[in-house]
């Protein structure tokens, strides 16, 4: 259902692009997002500091972070950690990589396969490598990669690849954990990049009253009215770890020191602005995504092998597909 | 000999018509009774079991995405599957994991039954340590294991690492993941075969055992030539449901779903757990439904072919 027919144009203007993109569609708005949460890596500083390395030492580049994970592997202990489950979940973390050169798994146009690229390649084999290298675990604790308590905090991991909801995590489950965190190491040539998870508010256009549905999404968090944009506020920052996806509410809650230091001001100022929506693919285009990336990660496939078979097993798909453009 | 079937009931001594004026012959109102034992069991039968059987069967010939649309496309399922490389791995993932469960079950099951089956102090103890997995929840076994599983830090590389071996990756590695889940299957089930075995084994007469002692056959003879051929009836019956559950993933889909989801890059990707995956996540239900019926042809096939070798399951001793 198209919640923008019940929105102000000044609420449409209010969020931001980069976090609507995967959420319109022939500049109709159907999806109104209460968070953002974008992806960057956590390290903990107990074991950089066990290792003797300093802030200076946080890895600006792939290589560097292998080689800074060597450092921090130990005998109970892993360098880094990406997600190893195969699911949505893992495509959405190794996203950034793919981006960071270049590389995408559709055209703009959205109708055709852009998986078979050296962009592609290269961030497959950049996962692969930290297994490889023994840097990297194979499967994680707790309820895995996003899960920073079970694996970060203890000690299972001195650096994980995570969502900022971490924060809110570790506030609550690992109080005293002393961390830091830094935006996705980038590959050579490279440009900073992260996405933007989060869930929305949608309405099901077959429902029963799909109108009152829609005012209903656009009532919660669409509106400009004070409790519209209050509501967005206290979501992201008391009762979560969220950047805000209205510039309003982003403001407010900058405000009442919501940004003011550490992760979440990382968070704000130096991952959000390089982040992409979450892509919108339908489940055979992620499934060929995640079948490359679990062969190449835990398989050791041939990266280039695998990004070609997956290009394949896209454009097969998306010849017979009429749905909206993929983004 | 009589059977308490064939004693005089409280019917028989009602005036023949009884309450609702129907003249039955005794065999009549035998039949009678025994369907209506039945019939409470078979209506929960045919609800929960035959209706949806046969609406799955039939939503294979359509294609539904989950959002109210039924298109039908007759076969279209069926040759999908055919040309689909995901399906065709996951029945040879299958075909690997019932190889290997069902004779893993047979021997663990029968070798706990013997070891146990014996008059030695606290043995009840070891009867119930060995029967106890199976009386917690899957999930959690399925969550135990995973952390004892785990890279480094687990139990079982943490004792791999005490005797000086080096450690694996007992979940995260393709080559080695099926085989972890395999053995907490059978770590799981082993206990509940035992007992199936344990009673195969107390309806063994012991005079048998005394009588080929004298004639001096040792342990082994005894085994082969008394233990196994009586265990027959058990033993199919073991091997029928063990296989129907490793077939249908019985037991794989909550271990699967939890400690692998699948992964890592499919090896553990069974059947069952490829139709959860293209029904719940992919909502496509129709192919779905289309792989579920070729599942439940498999075994029947299996099922059919187990009866016919072994007759029906009916031994005759001489």
């Amino acid at each position: 259902m198209e919640l923008s027919q019940y929105m102000e144009d000044a609420a449409k203007k209010d969020f931001f692009d980069n976090v609507m993109e995967t959420r319109i569609v022939d500049g109709k708005i159907y999806g109104l997002p209460m968070e953002v949460e974008p992806m960057a890596m956590y390290y903990s500083h107990k074991a950089f500091s066990e290792a003797k390395l300093s802030e200076a030492d946080v890895p600006k580049t792939w290589d560097q972070l292998i080689e800074v994970s060597k450092k921090l592997t130990k005998k109970s202990q892993f360098g880094c950690l990406f997600e190893t489950g195969p699911g949505y979940y893992q495509n959405f973390t190794w996203y950034p990589f793919l981006w960071q050169g270049g590389g995408d798994i559709v055209t703009p146009e959205g109708n055709k396969s852009a998986f078979n690229s050296p962009a592609t390649v290269q961030a497959l084999k950049f996962w692969q490598d930290t297994i490889k290298a023994g840097v990297a675990p194979r499967n994680e604790l707790g309820f895995g990669g996003g899960d920073p308590g079970a694996n970060l905090a203890s000690g299972y991991c001195a650096i994980q690849n995570l969502g900022i909801w971490g924060v809110s995590i570790l506030r609550e489950n690992a109080k005293g954990f002393e961390y830091g965190v830094f935006p996705c190491p980038i590959p050579p040539n490279g440009q900073p990049k992260s996405v933007l998870g989060g869930w929305s508010f949608v309405a099901n256009a077959k429902s029963k009253d799909p109108e009152n549905a829609a005012k209903f999404c656009v009532w919660a968090l669409g509106s400009m009215s004070d409790d519209s944009i209050g509501r967005v506020v206290d979501w992201c920052i008391k009762a979560k770890s969220d950047v805000s996806p209205r510039k309003s509410a982003l403001e407010k809650a900058t405000e009442l020191g919501g940004y003011k230091d550490g992760p979440m001001k990382v968070f704000k100022d130096d991952v959000f602005p390089t982040g992409r929506g979450e892509p919108r693919v339908p489940p055979e285009v992620y499934k060929a995504v995640s079948d490359a990336v679990q062969a190449c990660q835990l398989g050791g496939a041939n990266p280039e092998q695998q990004a070609a078979e997956a290009s394949q097993n896209i454009d097969s798909y998306l010849a017979g597909y009429s749905g909206a453009p993929l983004r | 000999m009589r059977s308490s079937l064939d004693a005089p009931s409280v019917v028989e001594k009602r005036p023949a018509g009884g309450r609702f004026g129907l003249r039955l012959k005794r065999s009549q109102r035998e039949a009678l009774a025994a369907y209506l034992f039945i019939l409470p069991d078979a209506l929960g039968l045919a609800i929960f079991v035959a209706v949806p059987m046969l609406f799955s069967l039939s939503l294979g010939f359509f294609s539904v995405n989950g959002f109210g649309g039924f298109r039908f496309v007759g076969l279209a399922n069926y040759q999908r599957m055919l040309i689909d490389p995901l399906f065709r791995k996951s029945l040879w993932v299958t075909f690997v994991y019932v190889l290997i469960l069902v004779p893993a079950l047979y021997i663990t099951g029968l070798a706990l039954a013997l070891l146990v089956n014996r008059r030695t102090p606290f043995i009840g103890v070891f009867r119930s340590m060995f029967f106890l997995p199976n009386v917690v929840s899957l999930v959690v076994v399925a969550l135990t294991w995973q952390v004892m599983l785990v890279d480094k830090v687990g139990f079982v590389n943490r004792m791999f690492q005490l005797f000086g071996l080096p450690g694996y990756s007992w979940l995260g590695d393709p080559n080695i993941t099926l085989y972890s889940i395999l053995f907490v299957t059978v770590w799981f089930l082993m206990g509940y075969y035992m007992i199936i075995f344990m009673s195969g084994l107390q309806e063994i007469p012991r005079e048998y055992y005394d009588a080929a002692r004298i004639d001096g056959a040792g342990p082994w003879a005894m085994f082969t030539r008394i233990t196994l051929p009586l265990l027959r009836p058990t033993s199919f019956f073991v091997l029928l449901v063990s296989l129907v559950s490793a077939v249908a993933g019985s037991q794989a889909f909550d271990l699967i779903y939890v400690m692998t989801r699948g992964g890592p890059a499919n090896s553990t990707s069974l059947v069952i757990f490829y139709i959860y995956q293209q029904a719940f996540q992919f909502n496509n239900y129709g192919y779905a439904a289309a792989m579920a019926s070729f599942l439940v042809l498999i075994l029947l096939v299996v099922t059919i072919s187990l009866f016919a070798v072994t007759k029906g399951g009916r031994f005759h001793f001489t």
